[in-house]
C-alpha cells in the first residue's frame, strides 16, 4: 500500500471530488436520457460474421461427407462374402469330387439376402477318422435318380416378321393387339413378314446404284476433304462386291468371295 | 429513499431507483473517468457504459454496508477506463527495471487545491497517469497493477516514480511549492 504522506494527502483531496470542483461541466439530464434509452432498448442480436458462418458450413459439410464415405466403405466391406473360395484354374476337374455350394448369409446388414457363392473345392482336407469297433452293415437309401432335370420352357413370344415398310402401318394395330388380346409379351409390337430371298426381286444394278449415289451425294468444299474418305466408287458393305474387271480369257466375272459364280454367257456379270 | 432500497429497486429494474443512484454517483464517477482518460466526451461515454453495466449486473451485487456500492461502481468504471485505454494502445509500456522509490515531497500537496492537483494529474502521460491513479488514488499495489495492465511489476514501479517526478516538477513550475 501507499505509505507516502504526500500521496495520502493527494488521495484525500482527489477521491471525493465532484465535477464542480474539478471544473467539469456536462449535461447531467442528457446523460441520464442517453442511459435510459440504452436501458429501454432491447439487447441487439449478435449477427455472426459471414466468414464464421462459412467456416461452420464448411466444417459441417466436411463432417457429413466424411461420415457418408465411411458408411459407404462399411457397406462395401459387409457385402464381401468372407466364406467360400473361388475354384482355381490349375486344379484338374478329376480332383473335384466333392463340391458344395455354401450359402453365405449377410446377417449383419442384409438379413433377407442370401448370396450363393462359387463351389468350394476341398483339397487334401483331412477327414475326421471315426473309430469303428464293429463293422455295421451299410444301408444305402433308395435314391430315385432323375437323369435330366426337366426345365420348363418359357413360353416363346409370338412374333410376326414384317417388312420394314410396314412398320408404320402395323404399329398401331400391334399395340392394340398387345393390350386387347392380353399378350404376355407386350414389348413385342411389330410383326415381320418372312420373305424368301428369291422373292425380293431383281438385285440392284451397279450402274443404277452409282447413279443414285451421285444424285444423292452432297457437294463438299474442296478444303479439308480427303479423297480416300469419299470415294464415289466405294460400295456399301451390305452389297456384293463385284470385281468388274473382265477376264476375257475366262470370260467370267468373279466375286470377291472367291466362290465361282460364273455363268455361261460371254458378257461380264455385273450383279 | 435509502441506498439499500434503491439497490433493491434497481434489481427490479425500477427506473426511479436507477435514477436515484445515477444522480447520487454520476458526478463522482465522471470525475474518476476524466482522471483516467482525460477527454470529457470519452469519460462521459465510459461513465454511461459503466452505469449500464452496473444496472445489468446488479443482481450479482450484495450490499454489505455503506461504501460497498461506491467501491463496486468504482471497480466497474476503472475497468471501463482501462479497457478503453487498452483499445487506444495507451497502455503499451516498455519493460523497465524497478527504480528506487522516489517519494513526493510532503509539502507538495499542502499548498495546492484539489482542482489544481486534479488538472496536474490529467496532464501526465497516459501510462504514468494510469499507474499513478491506480497506486496513489485507488490504493492498488504494484502486483495488482501489473496484473491489471499486463505489465511487469518493475515497470509499474518505474512508471510510478516517473509520474511522481513529473508531478513534483509541475507543482514547482506552477508556484505551489514552498520549501520549508
Amino acid at each position: 500500500m501507499n505509505s507516502n504522506t504526500a500521496e495520502e494527502k493527494i488521495r484525500m483531496k482527489v477521491e471525493p471530488m465532484s465535477t464542480l470542483q474539478a471544473g467539469i461541466v456536462y449535461g447531467h439530464e442528457e446523460a441520464w436520457d442517453k442511459l435510459q434509452a440504452r436501458l429501454d432498448a432491447k439487447p441487439a442480436r449478435k449477427v455472426l460474421p459471414w466468414y464464421k458462418v462459412m467456416a461452420a458450413a464448411a466444417a459441417l459439410l466436411l463432417l457429413c461427407g466424411t461420415g457418408y464415405l465411411l458408411l459407404r466403405d462399411n457397406d462395401t466391406v459387409t457385402q464381401q462374402p468372407d466364406n467360400g473360395t473361388l475354384p482355381t484354374t490349375e486344379s484338374p476337374l478329376s480332383q473335384t469330387p466333392a463340391t458344395d455350394h455354401r450359402v453365405a448369409t449377410l446377417q449383419d446388414t442384409y438379413t433377407h439376402i442370401t448370396v450363393r457363392t462359387a463351389p468350394i473345392h476341398h483339397h487334401h482336407q483331412p477327414q475326421p477318422v471315426q473309430q469303428v469297433d464293429e463293422p455295421t452293415p451299410v444301408v444305402l437309401p433308395e435314391v430315385t435318380y432323375s437323369p435330366e432335370p426337366k426345365v420348363q420352357p418359357t413360353p416363346a413370344p409370338k412374333m410376326k416378321v414384317v417388312h420394314i415398310n410396314e412398320l408404320g402401318q402395323q404399329e398401331e394395330n400391334t399395340a392394340h393387339y398387345a393390350w386387347e388380346e392380353k399378350n404376355p409379351f407386350p414389348h413385342i409390337q411389330f410383326r415381320m413378314k418372312v420373305v424368301h430371298i428369291n422373292d425380293i426381286g431383281r438385285p440392284l444394278r451397279q450402274e443404277d446404284y452409282m447413279r443414285t449415289i451421285e444424285r444423292t451425294t452432297v457437294w463438299r468444299l474442296p478444303f479439308g476433304h480427303k479423297n480416300s474418305m469419299y470415294n464415289a466408287n466405294e460400295q456399301p458393305g451390305s452389297l456384293f462386291r463385284i470385281n468388274l474387271s473382265t477376264n476375257r480369257n475366262n470370260e467370267k466375272a468373279t466375286f470377291n468371295t472367291g466362290t465361282d459364280m460364273g455363268t455361261d454367257s460371254t458378257e461380264p456379270v455385273v450383279y | 429513499m435509502t441506498e439499500q432500497k434503491a439497490i433493491e429497486g434497481c434489481k427490479r429494474q425500477d427506473r426511479i431507483s436507477q435514477k436515484y443512484l445515477f444522480d447520487a454517483y454520476s458526478d463522482m464517477m465522471l470525475t474518476l473517468c476524466v482522471r483516467y482518460v482525460k477527454s470529457l466526451p470519452d469519460a462521459e461515454e465510459l461513465m454511461l457504459n459503466g452505469f449500464f453495466s452496473f444496472y445489468r449486473s446488479i443482481d450479482r451485487f450484495v450490499y454489505s454496508g455503506t461504501g460497498s456500492l461506491v467501491a463496486w461502481l468504482k471497480k466497474i468504471m476503472i475497468n471501463e477506463c482501462l479497457m478503453f485505454l487498452r483499445k487506444k494502445g495507451a497502455l503499451k509500456m516498455n519493460e523497465e527495471r524497478a527504480a528506487e522509490d522516489v517519494p513526493i515531497d510532503s509539502n507538495v500537496a499542502d499548498n495546492i487545491s484539489a482542482g489544481e492537483i486534479f488538472k496536474l494529474i490529467t496532464t501526465l502521460p497516459d501510462g504514468y497517469r494510469t499507474v499513478f491513479n491506480l497506486f496513489a488514488i485507488e490504493g492498488y499495489g504494484h502486483k495488482e497493477i501489473a496484473e491489471m495492465l499486463n505489465i511487469a511489476e518493475g515497470t509499474s514501479k518505474s512508471q510510478l516514480n516517473k509520474a511522481r517526478a513529473i508531478l513534483q516538477q509541475l507543482v514547482k513550475q506552477n508556484g505551489h511549492y514552498h520549501e520549508q
